[in-house]
């Protein structure tokens, strides 16, 4: 009876005490400052992210009658959501100040947002899937309306909330119908079912399930043609809770796919990669056209990140490949650090700059940037071409590394089409670049003057980050160790 | 197969029945003669004291923070009935935990009460005197 | 019996999701998002029943645990949706998604 082990959700209950603590310290000390919060918060973070490194053992551990379990797919996880926690939390603390919305009540939702991220990771079973699904997308319906004075914040919370529990609805009909012909929920026991019964007992209400399940979490990370709520809400949220539901909430999604597509339904994959691959096509060619006429940098990164999802779809279609799975998923993964690291080093820069209430997001305040700020435009340059995939950022690892598992898998069209949508995404990552350093600046736009450490600091990690996984490329292509050796060194041990 | 052929009847069966309502009602108010509108008719009821103001006031927030607050800490509840349930069989086969664990959950409401309560949403007669003044 | 319960929750769900789309007044969409989960805690205990009845008790206790928690998750997610909604109508006075436009769709 493995019963109630603590130890595999030891830093789960780290991040929730955390988010416990930091309420109380609201409660009971009123003139306990943000800071304070924030500085707790970072603490927590960092303190799980050591737990969840150190108390990981090699052997999948599982818990609670077979909710949740601790195996390398979910340590990976975790750390990458725990990274993007730390680094949102990093951008938070002076953008909070100046908008003027510096509330120890935000720390705590986002401590919420990470454990429920973090559930997602380690779910074994539909019911905590849904669960840290609903957890995470609460905690972030409040960030996205946090700025109460800001009437899109409210209209952007608003908005994802609706299309959220709408999207929720779809998924749990799937996991209901999933139950109904497995009559399990466990993931392990759903894919024992199919083993020993044959592709025989696949039936309709499985297939209805399966494809609802797809619906549910395709509006979850903002696949198109689930992708409408994308722009808006990224547009309204504060923009540190932008980054944080570009890259968290966009991992634990992918991740949570991973885990139940793979774990729960390898008999049937003949079945969804049709599906995933569609999806993947969709999504790039969607995002990638839509950001082409943007003029509003937040608004242009929300489309970006679209189309970056489409990307990390090709990759998750790349299981297909006999044997090759967990490459396949390794780049997955390896796609959504990179995506990480680069995607809030370029919301970073747009903090730092921006001055009092003024968000700094219209493309054309970057004019002659490059002139007034060299180090800012060179760092946001650095960003834009990563997520553009120019060699040697991470982005282009990240793209080789999922290309190159879909060739395997065979998908050619599916490559190219890729790889097209890669050369227009160039068009408008490069535009703002050209802008920066071409045109001459306007006299009426003055962007913020002030030292703000943290944002320095995150900024550099993502920056010394963007290019040591681009380098990593090299090392691998030479044969030698790199971070994607090193992911799926640790998934080729549960996959 | 069988089984969708029926949900697919079943959903025609309810659109013929419901649209069938409709034509009937506006067939029958079709054939009962004209419309002849007249102010009186417009009023609330064609009968007793003309209303003064219009009935969508505005309430104070407070009452809404006590219904959101009844919803969460009622529904809540639920999650306590299936455990009180099975809890002599689980107590015996597993132990001390299956306490703790309900133990854990009643902790995280009652931080939940804390917040609120020092946050003032539940000091409802003061909130009440300092907007009335 | 499954297939009666089945077709009930289906069009429950249809309904939801119909209004969802179509209704304009926020509040009314909440109420049809409310519609979609308790549908499908509607089918789920028609499994579990059916489950039950083929003997496989472990698999019928599963459904009702997961219809007591998603009941718990939709009040949480109605509390929320409310306190958005009310933080929006004290600036805006109005509940009608038409009119809460300022990001376009």
């Amino acid at each position: 009876m493995e019963g109630f082990l603590l130890k595999p959700i030891a830093p789960h209950l780290i991040v929730i005490a955390a988010g416990c603590l930091v309420l109380l310290m609201r409660a009971y000390g009123k003139k306990t400052s943000a800071g304070a919060s924030g500085a707790v918060t970072l603490a927590s973070l960092v303190l799980a992210l050591a737990a969840s490194v150190f108390l990981h053992g090699d052997a999948a551990k599982s818990a609670f009658s077979g909710m949740v379990v601790d195996d390398n797919f979910s340590l990976l996880v975790t750390v990458l959501v725990l990274f993007s926690g730390i680094l949102c939390v990093m951008l938070s603390f002076d953008y909070l100040k100046r908008i003027g919305i510096a509330q120890a009540e935000f720390y705590s939702l986002v401590l919420f947002a990470v454990s429920g991220m973090m559930f997602l990771g380690s779910a074994s079973d539909l019911v905590t899937v849904f669960l840290g699904v609903e957890i995470m997308s609460i905690s972030i319906y409040v960030l996205v309306g946090f700025n109460r004075g800001r009437m899109e914040s409210t209209e952007a919370a608003l908005k994802y909330l609706i299309l959220g529990a709408f999207a929720s609805g779809f998924l749990l009909y799937g996991i209901a119908m999933i139950y109904g012909a497995t009559g399990t929920t466990n993931i392990a026991q759903v894919a024992e079912f199919f083993k020993t019964h044959g592709p025989s007992q696949i039936s309709p209400l499985f297939m209805v399930g399966l494809a609802l399940l797809v619906i549910g979490f395709g509006f979850k990370i903002g696949a198109a043609p689930f992708h409408m709520w994308v722009p808006d809400v990224y547009q309204g949220a504060p923009t540190s809770i932008t980054a944080f539901m570009a890259t968290g909430v966009k991992a634990a999604g992918v991740a949570v796919v991973v885990r139940v597509l793979m774990f729960a339904f390898p008999e049937s994959m003949d079945r969804w990669v049709p599906l995933i691959q569609l999806l993947a096509m969709v999504t790039m060619t969607v995002g990638n056209i839509a950001a082409l006429t943007q003029k509003n940098l937040k608004r242009m990164l929300a489309y970006s990140s679209i189309a970056h999802a489409g990307y990390i779809l090709v990759g998750l279609a790349a299981v297909y490949s006999q044997g090759f799975a967990e490459k396949a998923v390794s780049a997955v993964f390896f796609y959504l650090l990179a995506y990480t690291v680069m995607n809030i080093g370029a919301f970073a820069i747009m903090i730092l700059l921006g001055r009092d209430s003024d968000e700094y997001e219209n493309i054309d305040d970057y004019k002659g940037l490059a002139q007034r700020r060299p180090w800012a435009a060179f760092f946001l340059a650095l960003f834009l071409l990563s997520l553009a995939g120019i060699p040697p950022t991470a982005g282009f690892a990240g793209k080789f590394y999922v290309f190159t598992a879909a060739m395997r898998a065979g998908f050619v069209a599916l490559v190219i089409i890729g790889v097209l949508n890669s050369a227009l995404s160039a068009y408008y990552y490069l535009r703002p670049l050209i802008i920066m350093y071409m045109s001459d600046p306007d006299a009426d736009i003055v962007e913020n003057t002030e030292r703000r450490p943290a944002l320095i600091v995150a900024i550099g990690v993502t920056a010394v980050l963007t290019l040591e996984l681009g380098m990593g490329l090299l090392a691998y292509l030479a044969g030698g160790g790199s971070y994607y050796e090193m992911i799926s060194g640790y998934l080729a041990r549960v996959m | 197969m069988d089984a969708y052929i029926a949900i697919l009847a079943a959903l025609g069966f309810g659109v013929l029945l419901s649209g069938g309502f409709m034509a009937l009602s506006w067939f029958v108010s079709f054939m009962q003669g004209q419309n002849q509108p007249d102010p009186i008719k417009y009023t609330t009821y064609e009968c007793g004291i003309p209303p003064k103001v219009n009935a969508r006031q505005r309430y104070t927030v407070g009452f809404y923070l006590i219904a959101l607050t009844f919803l969460i800490f009622d529904v809540e509840t639920a999650l306590l009935y299936p455990w009180a349930n099975s809890f002599h069989k689980l107590a015996r086969e597993l132990g001390a935990p299956i306490l703790w664990t309900m133990l854990v959950f009643t902790a995280l409401l009652v931080v939940a009460l804390i917040y609120m309560w020092k946050e003032g949403v539940l000091d409802w007669a003061r909130r009440a005197r300092t907007q009335g003044k | 019996m499954l297939n009666q319960y089945l077709v009930l929750s289906g069009i429950l769900f249809t309904i939801g999701v119909t209004g969802v789309l179509l209704r304009r007044n926020v509040i009314v969409i909440f109420m049809c998002v409310e519609l979609m989960l308790n549908a499908v805690n509607l089918s789920i205990l028609a499994f579990s029943r059916y489950h039950a009845g083929l003997g496989n008790l472990d698999a019928a206790m599963n459904g009702h645990a997961l219809v007591i928690m998603v009941m718990a998750v939709a009040a949480a997610e109605a509390a929320v949706g409310l306190a958005i909604v009310i933080s929006i109508y004290r600036r805006r006075e109005t509940v009608d998604v038409e009119e809460i436009n300022l990001l376009k769709w």
